[in-house]
């Protein structure tokens, strides 16, 4: 697995590699040039220094050289070699240093130079330079400068007749060459050797713009089943990973809601479940015992049917939950009137539950818009809403239940006087198991009444909402029913 | 043995109070917290039953007001919290048992008769007094290797008597024990069965056993 400090690390390396190394093969190239310059410069300066020294008179070529003037022509093992060819091709003279070797003979026209790099005799790697050119006229007795410039016409005239010479002069390129490779290795180490405290700093660098990243890594590697409630990017945050750890803190927050939620399901089910169980289990062991009074065993069998259809009850109510889950179930929408949904819903009601209070249903207008919704589901919402008001609603007080149109917006309303109920509570209401008063559990009351409600509104996209008036009035709020004019404007 | 149980659920509570009377124990039910504090409040029972979640005023609340007023009945916790800290919480407001629903009868049954036993003191269940030996776990009485046939209220009497050897138990006393309070007993219904247990005793070589001080009621010396 690559990792970012690594590829940082690699790519600006291979960045400052590149520069580095084109900046290199510039400067040594450079270099490479004003040695050979300053070489070249040097010979040629020395050679034309030496034509200098040359001269003819009446057609005679002359070198005035001087041997203990000039040693490093000399032999020897620094020695610098020169050989003088007169135009006709005739070797004038030639450097000690040479013994009876010859230098190249270059051709070229006059007042040229020309360089060349060749091998002496002894194998050694020389340069040279070569010049051709007409040696200086040796006036001599020149009595005035008028004389000079009255006589110049006639030199021109006779220039024809002047001799030219070619003067080679060489010198060893292994001190050149030297140095050349000495600059190359220095360009070379220098750029090995910041490459090498590049890496060092790059290293330190990335890694310690890296450290949050590592700070939060090693914050989410612990984080574990037990600890989901971890806030991440508590300490020395970057900006930069201020959204991800948002993000995370998010996620984790999530999880760990989800997690709470799971266990505490776990547990409201298991819990559920213990009353029954406990009740059908003592009923079987104290009625084994009983089995001479019939009238009690009855009365045992009577109990354990009920218990049974309570747990049956309390299954069923779960799994309606669990396949409740929006885009999972199925609807079956079709467009009728609320007030016949709501009248189904009283009258079943009223056939079941004799004890229920008086229901005051409290209509606005008789012209409601007919709704576009899943009547079976709407009305097992209704029922779990008119049920629950009956069983938790003050005796002798009624329940009201009201439909109104909002504007555009139709809303039924179902409410009933309560004693217990707190405004904190209105949020745990659809809660999984929540009851105000928790004994009345493991009864008929599963606690899964409003869950189901919520969850039912929430797949038919109806609206639902909780409220508590200071008369202890507590009100149920369904609304944005889905009506035929939307579904004309559809 | 006279108990209260204090539990909401109906159903558990008539085949709990079934099991226990079946068992001898004489069972007052209450519904709610209410219900259960007022009997508390009124009368000394040897064994309470009590639920934690009750209508009214919860089981913990029950607890602690009759642990504040002074009350040292046994109390046997019986709930569905089953949770560590639940337990905790239960014995630590001074129950002296705690059993998780769902249980098994006879382990309920069990529980109760220890503590009844320590409410006198005794860790053996099986009483010795001059010879006749009672068997509270088997609810079997013998002297000298013979049986004696008694029925339950006669067997509630003589092991509530036997427990509160040395003292004087007055009738009133003996109906709280032996009878629940829905059982409309009177001092003539306990004189009858005193006088039918005297007679099986005595029939198995006993006599003299419960003696009667007469305006206060009986003893076993």
């Amino acid at each position: 697995m690559s990792s970012i400090q690594s590829n940082i690390t690699q790519y600006i390396l291979a960045g400052i590699f590149i520069v580095a190394t084109v900046t290199g093969i510039i400067i040594d190239e450079f270099t490479h040039q004003q040695f050979n310059t300053q070489f070249n410069n040097t010979l040629e300066s020395k050679a034309w220094s030496l034509a200098t020294l040359i001269d003819q008179e009446n057609g005679l070529v002359e070198f005035d050289f001087a041997d203990e003037m000039m040693p490093e022509f000399e032999p020897s093992e620094n020695s610098e070699y020169f050989e003088l060819w007169q135009g006709n091709g005739k070797i004038l003279e030639r450097s000690h240093s040479l013994n009876d070797s010859d230098l190249p003979f270059v051709k070229i026209n006059q007042g040229e130079s020309v360089f060349l790099d060749f091998d002496l005799p002894d194998g050694q790697p020389a340069r040279l330079i070569a010049i051709h050119f007409t040696p200086q006229v040796d006036l001599e007795e020149e009595d005035s400068v008028l004389q000079m410039t009255v006589q110049s016409a006639n030199h021109l005239d006779s220039e024809l007749a002047l001799q030219t010479v070619t003067l080679v002069l060489a010198r060893k390129r292994d001190k050149l060459n030297d140095d050349l490779v000495l600059n190359r290795i220095v360009i070379v180490l220098s750029l090995m050797s910041m490459l090498i405290v590049s890496y060092l700093i790059i290293r330190f660098a990335v890694k310690k713009g890296l450290s949050p990243l590592t700070t939060l890594s090693d914050e989410v590697k612990l984080i574990d089943d037990h600890s989901l409630d971890t806030e991440l990017g508590q300490h020395n945050m970057a900006s930069e990973l201020t959204l991800i750890t948002m993000q995370l803190n998010h996620l984790l927050s999530r999880l760990n809601a989800a997690f709470l939620r799971e266990k505490r399901f776990s547990s409201n089910v298991s819990h559920e479940l213990r009353a029954p169980i406990a009740e059908l289990m003592t009923l079987s062991e104290v009625g084994k015992s009983c089995i001479d009074n019939p009238e009690m065993i009855l009365q045992f069998f009577q109990d354990t049917q009920d218990i049974a259809q309570n747990m049956n009850l309390l299954v069923e109510t779960l799994l309606t939950l669990a396949h409740s889950e929006p885009g999972r179930v199925n609807t079956n929408m079709t467009v009728f009137n609320l007030h016949e949904c709501i009248q189904k819903s009283i009258n079943r009601i009223r056939l079941n539950n004799k004890d229920c209070a008086d229901i005051d249903w409290q209509c606005a207008t008789d012209n409601l818009p007919q709704i576009f919704s899943d009547w079976d589901k709407l009305e097992q919402i209704l029922n779990n809403l008119i049920t629950n008001a009956c069983k938790y609603g003050q005796r002798g007080s009624s329940i009201i239940i009201r439909t109104k149109m909002q504007g555009q917006q139709l809303s039924c309303s179902i409410s009933n006087l309560t004693a217990d109920l707190e405004k904190a509570d209105l949020e745990h209401l659809t809660e999984y198991f929540w009851r105000k008063d928790e004994a009345r559990s493991g009864g008929k009351n599963s606690g899964l009444g409003l869950t189901l409600v919520a969850i039912l509104c929430d797949v038919l996209k109806i609206s639902v909402s909780f409220e508590l008036d200071v008369n202890q009035r507590f009100t149920v709020t369904l609304s944005n029913f889905p009506n035929r004019l939307e579904l004309n404007n559809k | 043995m006279k108990l209260l149980l204090v539990e909401d659920s109906e159903r558990l509570q008539r085949s709990i109070s079934a099991g226990l009377g079946k068992a001898g124990f004489a069972v007052d039910q209450a519904i709610d917290g209410h219900q259960g504090l007022a009997f508390i409040q009124t009368n000394d029972y040897e064994v309470i039953v009590l639920d934690l979640m009750l209508p009214g005023v919860n089981g913990l609340e029950i607890l602690k007001t009759m642990r504040q007023q002074g009350n040292n009945t046994h109390v046997l916790i019986l709930s569905a919290k089953s949770q560590v800290e639940d337990r905790i919480s239960g014995l630590e407001l001074g129950a002296d048992d705690y059993l998780v629903k769902p249980f098994v009868f006879n382990e309920l049954l069990a529980r109760i008769k220890a503590l009844s036993r320590r409410k006198y003191g005794y860790k053996n269940p099986l009483l010795e007094i001059s010879g006749l030996q009672i068997n509270t776990a088997a609810r079997k009485v013998t002297y000298h290797n013979t049986d004696i046939d008694l029925t339950p209220t006669e067997y509630n009497i003589l092991e509530y008597l036997s427990r509160r050897k040395g003292h004087v138990v007055s009738h009133e006393q003996v109906i709280f024990m032996v009878y629940d309070s829905l059982t409309d007993a009177t001092k003539n219904t306990i004189e009858a069965h005193v006088s039918t247990l005297r007679k099986k005793l005595c029939e198995a070589g006993l006599t003299q056993l419960i003696q009667t001080r007469r305006g206060f009621g009986y003893i076993i010396e």
